[in-house]
């Protein structure tokens, strides 16, 4: 893992210190609310309907155990015991006094973690791939360009106050699990004669418009990195929308401009900015590979072991092929049947912790998919990590499966939320809980956002549940076939929607079609709807003749 | 004479602990049931002034104004989220216990 800096520690200490002198002001009444909310949102800290919420950064979703340990110590004293891990693979503590946060913020920057740019209009916390540094077939660990560019960011001054927030996500694998595709920049590694270098997408986005980002540069020198993003970012700061928040972000200036016209301006901006910003140095580069050089694997022989059915469950979906034969990823589901979506208690973060201390070379990720991920488990000691798992309640075999749900929080916590969320997934969990059937369900992405701003990716859902306000009701549009993979693809909208007693049973029907319509027990939901199109799950959805009409 | 309007009362977050609170006509509590009730719209932006004169004060902030049913226990939300906001947090209420 990259190791913070004397420079990195004090420039988080001075921070913290000055947080700690704006919310006295803030409560001595010298500061006005109006005065103090940009400066609490520049920390990470929002109001909700309940409570205020601290959404702290886990930089390309990696943890060491000892900040696990930390958040789970920061739950239990200053919050109620448990946090939330979301789908920009962070964290948010819900239930924070404003009296608190400074302290909260100064544990966090103990273990060098903090809740900067994780709001407002900046480059929010760059995600990745979150098997990165030990999926097969990866040209090169993702999260040193991660890195770099969270250096590179960081407070820049330039890029402090954008027309919109900023997404920034990396790859390095054919197969896109980072969703590039639907970030502001996406960048993907990739090899070409024997060298590394980027192609980049820019101008994806979900959220009210959603779009699918458009390739920019097929090939871009990895020396050539900061400067072209420079270009890209300087570009969209002038030329993007400060006239309406909703067509503010890149991917509208992509849409009204054209890609060819915006590639030229990005072109002759990096011709210019190239001359004075130079070649990424080759100093930064070498000095951040040291923070992510690989782990001293173990090299035990692999001792082959019979799994009782659970444990054979939990292998046959929780885990992903490491680059080392030997090892394997592990992913830990946040989805128990029935539970909350990215919830975490602060006795299972040090469980988790403990894990990856004892078995995980001290390396845990948080995938955007909201589960909790040991990268580097060797064959032999999967048996005593499950068992640790299911003793914490943290061993549910779903991963890829109908109750591996991407919720947002929704109306449960959010101010901006129009529906609940979390309700919808604890149900659609419940009803499918037996585990057998999930498995025979087999893979299936359902995302629910309580929202038209999409921080549940329902748009790329295999199933896509939104929540909205219609004339006082909740009501649940639905999308079928979104995919957020290098495949990528938006829903399609099945027709009306339905109300928030309707729209479990409706996706019970949606499966229930599915699986009347399959060839083989093979095909997938995704392939199944791909080959046959919206009509047969429309029919189940809204009937025979009313589908015809929706 | 005024139109009819739905009834309304201000509801706002208290600046420390960030908790629904409403206004009482004179303060501010944490129960709706006994929120200032406003049935006109001059009366409700009368009220919604009113709370805002004293909310620094009363450490009050994200002032609105809510729809409201009167009923026998009292003003009790129209509208879902308010509901949900006076109902407080549903989805694992085991873990919110403040010790």
């Amino acid at each position: 893992m990259y190791a913070y800096s004397e420079f990195d520690r004090d420039f988080l200490r001075a921070r913290v210190a000055e947080f700690r002198g704006q919310v006295a002001r803030r409560l001595d009444g010298s500061l006005s609310e109006d005065e103090f909310k940009p400066l609490r949102l520049m920390n990470g800290l929002y109001l909700q309907l309940h409570a205020y919420m601290l959404r702290v950064a886990i930089p390309y979703g990696t943890l060491s155990g000892a900040q696990m340990r930390a958040l789970a110590d920061i739950s239990e004293r200053w919050d109620r015991g448990y946090g939330h891990f979301t789908t920009r693979q962070n964290i948010q503590f819900n239930w924070p006094r404003l009296s608190d946060v400074p302290d909260m913020l100064e544990a966090l920057a103990e273990v060098g973690m903090h809740a900067i740019q994780t709001s407002g209009n900046c480059i929010r916390n760059v995600t990745a791939d979150h098997f990165a540094g030990a999926a097969a077939g990866e040209v090169e660990d993702p999260r040193l360009t991660a890195e770099l560019i969270r250096q590179w960011s960081t407070d820049h001054p330039e890029f402090a106050y954008l027309p919109r927030k900023f997404k920034v996500a990396v790859t390095a694998s054919e197969q896109d699990r980072a969703v590039i595709a639907f970030h502001d920049i996406g960048l993907r590694l990739r090899e070409r004669d024997g060298e590394i270098g980027y192609q980049v997408v820019i101008g994806g986005g979900l959220g009210r418009t959603p779009f699918i980002g458009k390739e920019v540069r097929d090939w871009l020198p990895k020396r050539d990195l900061l400067a072209y993003l420079e270009a890209i970012l300087r570009v969209y700061n002038l030329g993007g929308r400060r006239d309406n928040k909703y067509k503010a972000r890149i991917k509208i200036l992509v849409h009204e401009t054209g890609l060819e016209e915006l590639r030229a301006m990005i072109e002759a901006e990096f011709a210019t900015g190239r001359r004075l910003l130079g070649d990424v140095s080759p100093e930064v580069i070498a000095q951040i590979a040291k923070g992510f050089a690989p782990p001293a694997f173990r090299d035990d022989p692999v001792v082959p072991f019979s799994p009782g059915p659970a444990f054979r469950s939990f292998l046959d979906t929780n885990l992903h092929p490491h680059k080392r034969a030997d090892h394997v990823s592990v992913t830990v589901s946040t989805k128990p049947i029935g539970g909350t979506p990215g919830d975490v208690t602060a006795a299972q973060m040090r469980v988790l912790a403990d894990l990856a201390k004892q078995f995980g070379y001290d390396e845990l990720r948080i995938s955007h998919e909201q589960n909790v991920i040991l990268p580097h488990i060797h064959y032999n000691d999967l048996g005593a990590v499950y068992e640790a798992l299911a003793q914490a309640g943290l061993a549910t075999a779903n991963v890829g499966l109908v109750s591996d749900i991407i919720a947002c929080p929704g109306l449960d916590y959010c101010a901006l939320a129009t529906a609940r969320s979390i309700p919808i997934a604890q149900q659609i969990s419940t009803l499918f809980g037996d585990i057998d059937a999930q498995h025979d369900i087999g893979p299936l992405k359902i995302k629910i956002s309580g929202c038209i701003n999409a921080c549940g990716h329902h748009h790329v859902g295999h199933i896509g549940i939104l929540g909205l306000d219609r004339a006082g009701v909740e009501n649940y549009q639905l999308t079928l076939g979104g995919d957020g993979t290098e495949d990528a693809a938006l829903g399609d909208r099945t027709g009306p929607g339905f109300a928030y007693d309707e729209v479990v049973p409706a996706v019970e029907r949606l499966i229930h079609a599915y699986l009347a319509a399959r060839e083989t027990t093979d095909e997938s939901f995704l392939q199944t709807y791909r080959r046959v199109g919206l009509a047969p799950f429309k029919a189940a959805l809204y009937g025979e003749r009313d589908a015809a009409a929706a | 004479m005024a139109r009819a309007i739905p009834a309304q009362v201000v509801c706002a977050n208290h600046l420390i602990e960030g908790d629904a609170i409403w206004f009482t006509g004179t303060g501010w509590c944490r129960s709706i049931t006994k929120a200032q009730v406003a049935e006109t719209p001059e009366a409700a932006q009368a009220l919604l002034a009113l709370a805002q004169a004293g909310a620094e004060d009363a450490r009050a902030v994200s002032l609105y104004l809510a729809e409201v049913a009167i009923t026998p226990a009292g003003p009790y939300p129209t509208h879902f989220r308010e509901i949900y906001r006076v109902r407080g947090h549903k989805t694992h209420p085991q873990l919110h216990e403040v010790s």
